[in-house]
């Protein structure tokens, strides 16, 4: 039998945690063949977009619907709830 | 301290941190005023490899008020820009640094100056060096030639630094935080205590300053000169604030900001959200506009600190406990730091900008620098200094512990007699018998010339901590 020190033990254990923590997390519509429902819509029939840096939307709270988004230096607020339930149900 | 890690919030944000802002008619050049915010407090001299710099992810501000509502109407912005010449090295330089061009000079930053005003923002300068800590003899062995090669030019007879400095304020931090063990009443004190002189927790810590020196009419409503005391446009409202962008994304060793600018820091007067505004409104004020200080206004016109002296020294405050207990509304202190001080209550002078309440620095630059300084400033018959705008060497702390102590009541109610204690009570040093000067004695060092704080002690000659023993 492959002798296997503490440390290498430690390290394979918790890589393997690591992976299960992976299948766990990720919304199951994110993975391939999962079960979300909507398909990707593909970049070319999104349009154009000129912005480099990440965008956050921020909802503080989901029952109101309403979502901050910011770019930037800059924040707009709007409402959605399909969107803002949307994204709580992808953190499920 | 007079704003060091003066909230739970901004405690943990040195980079931000605003610890003391000043504002004074520029002696040496008395057609200008002089305006230093100072941020990252305490700064050990020796803290390498990463020695202290400005955020780049932070927006730095000084304001200013000349209509008396409490808005700004003409603001400096300052932003900051990090390169660094080789990042396969851990050393801050790499050789002697010589001047702010070398390139052994391995982590080094930009700035970029803007002024705002409701006619839209002019760019004054970009590009703009800072010098280098200073590290010690062997890195920086001319650290005032560095420094002066970072005071720049600007458009309009205007100048500018930002960098390391020496710390202007002094404190007995250990004193008066150890239930406000205060001088001379050592004695006196409920938990008597030997006297003592004071211990300057500040001496030899250094602290980061952004400076300007522009016209007083950059600065004034209208372009007015400033030829006359007794015109409010002569008065204007200083604060200086520093802005975060409201999401921070950390991740892969770096951050991201994202968002609008979000208030994080604010300083008027000094001392104000140490002292008077209680430890749970702290880190909201911080956040706020300075004319929305009237939900504040019970803590000024109540102070806590006014309560505690007379319990701290039984015998030594009988007035201020009488008028503690009578529950008296310290109109002197609201007035001192909310509105200024109208025409009338001290002959000849006047720093009145209204009655908005904003806790703002106001300086009437029409006062002529002073020959010869009280570190009492107006309390010691020196109308340059504070509360009238703030300079380098003045006592705060004591000028505000007497007001608090009711020095200053007797201006708006003339029967009431100050306890003699008011007019004793100090921190470090007796500022009666104190000059600038004098001041090298607790280890505080200016200068007469542009941006007026000391050259920052350096690394190798301040050590952080005490030397070992010979063979350890």
């Amino acid at each position: 039998m492959k002798q296997v020190s503490r440390r290498t033990f430690l390290r394979q254990a918790s890589l393997g945690a690591a992976a299960v923590g992976v299948a766990t997390t990720v919304p199951s519509f994110l993975r391939p063949g999962g079960q979300g429902g909507a398909k990707a819509t593909p970049a070319a029939q999104l349009g154009k977009v000129s912005h480099d840096g990440p965008l956050v939307a921020h909802i503080d709270d989901v029952n109101t619907g309403e979502i901050t988004v910011m770019v930037g230096t800059r924040q707009v607020t709007y409402r959605n709830d399909e969107v803002a339930r949307g994204l709580l149900r992808a953190t499920e | 301290m007079s704003s060091h890690r003066e909230a739970p919030e901004i405690a943990k944000d040195p980079v931000a941190d605003n610890t003391d802002l000043y504002a004074f008619v520029s002696p040496d050049q008395p057609d200008t005023v002089t305006l230093i915010a100072n941020f990252i407090p305490l700064q050990d001299p020796a803290g390498g490899p990463n020695f202290y710099e400005f955020g780049d992810d932070v927006q730095y501000e000084i304001n200013i008020d000349n209509n008396g509502d409490g808005d700004a109407d003409v603001s400096y912005l300052f932003r900051f820009t990090t390169t660094v010449a080789d990042g396969k090295t851990f050393l801050y330089n790499t050789g002697t640094i010589t001047s702010l061009t070398d390139s052994t000079w391995n982590r080094r930053q930009h700035y970029q100056v803007t002024r705002v005003t409701s006619s839209g923002s002019k760019t004054l300068g970009r590009d703009l060096a800072c010098p280098p800590c200073n590290v010690g003899p062997l890195s920086t062995p001319n650290y005032q030639g560095l420094a002066s090669m970072a005071v720049h030019s600007l458009p309009g007879g205007r100048r500018v630094f930002a960098g390391q400095r020496a710390e202007g304020f002094y404190v007995d931090l250990g004193a008066i935080f150890d239930l406000g063990d205060l001088r001379p009443f050592q004695t006196l004190h409920i938990g008597p205590r030997p006297s003592a002189s004071g211990v300057n927790a500040t001496a030899g810590v250094n602290v980061h300053s952004i400076a300007i020196q522009v016209p007083k009419e950059d600065l004034t409503r209208g372009g007015y000169s400033g030829a006359s005391a007794s015109d409010p446009r002569s008065v204007i409202g200083v604060w200086a604030a520093a802005k975060r962008q409201r999401v921070n994304l950390h991740g892969d060793g770096a951050s991201t900001p994202v968002g609008p600018w979000v208030q994080v820091s604010r300083l008027g007067n000094p001392l104000v959200n140490e002292v008077i505004i209680p430890m749970g409104e702290k880190d909201k004020w911080n956040g706020q506009a300075p004319n929305s200080e009237a939900r504040y206004l019970s803590s000024y016109e109540h102070p806590e600190l006014a309560g505690l002296l007379p319990v701290l020294y039984p015998d030594a405050f009988p007035n201020l406990k009488a008028l503690d207990s009578k529950g008296s509304a310290r109109a002197d202190l609201v007035a001192i730091l909310l509105t200024g001080l109208p025409a009338g209550v001290i002959p000849g002078f006047q720093n009145y900008t209204g009655k908005t309440q904003a806790d703002m620095l106001r300086l009437n630059l029409a006062v002529a620098p002073s020959a010869s300084p009280s570190l009492l400033g107006l309390l010691g018959n020196d109308a340059a200094g504070f509360p009238n705008g703030r300079r380098v060497f003045d006592d705060v702390t004591s000028i505000e512990l007497r007001a608090v102590a009711g020095a200053t009541y007797a201006l708006i109610d003339k029967s009431y007699q100050p306890d003699p204690a008011a007019s004793l009570i100090y921190d470090v040093t007796d500022p009666s018998k104190g000059t600038p000067a004098s001041l090298a004695a607790i280890g505080m060092n200016y200068l007469d010339v542009f941006p007026y704080l000391g050259t920052p002690s350096d690394g190798f000659d301040t050590p952080s901590t005490t030397p070992t023993s010979s063979g350890v």
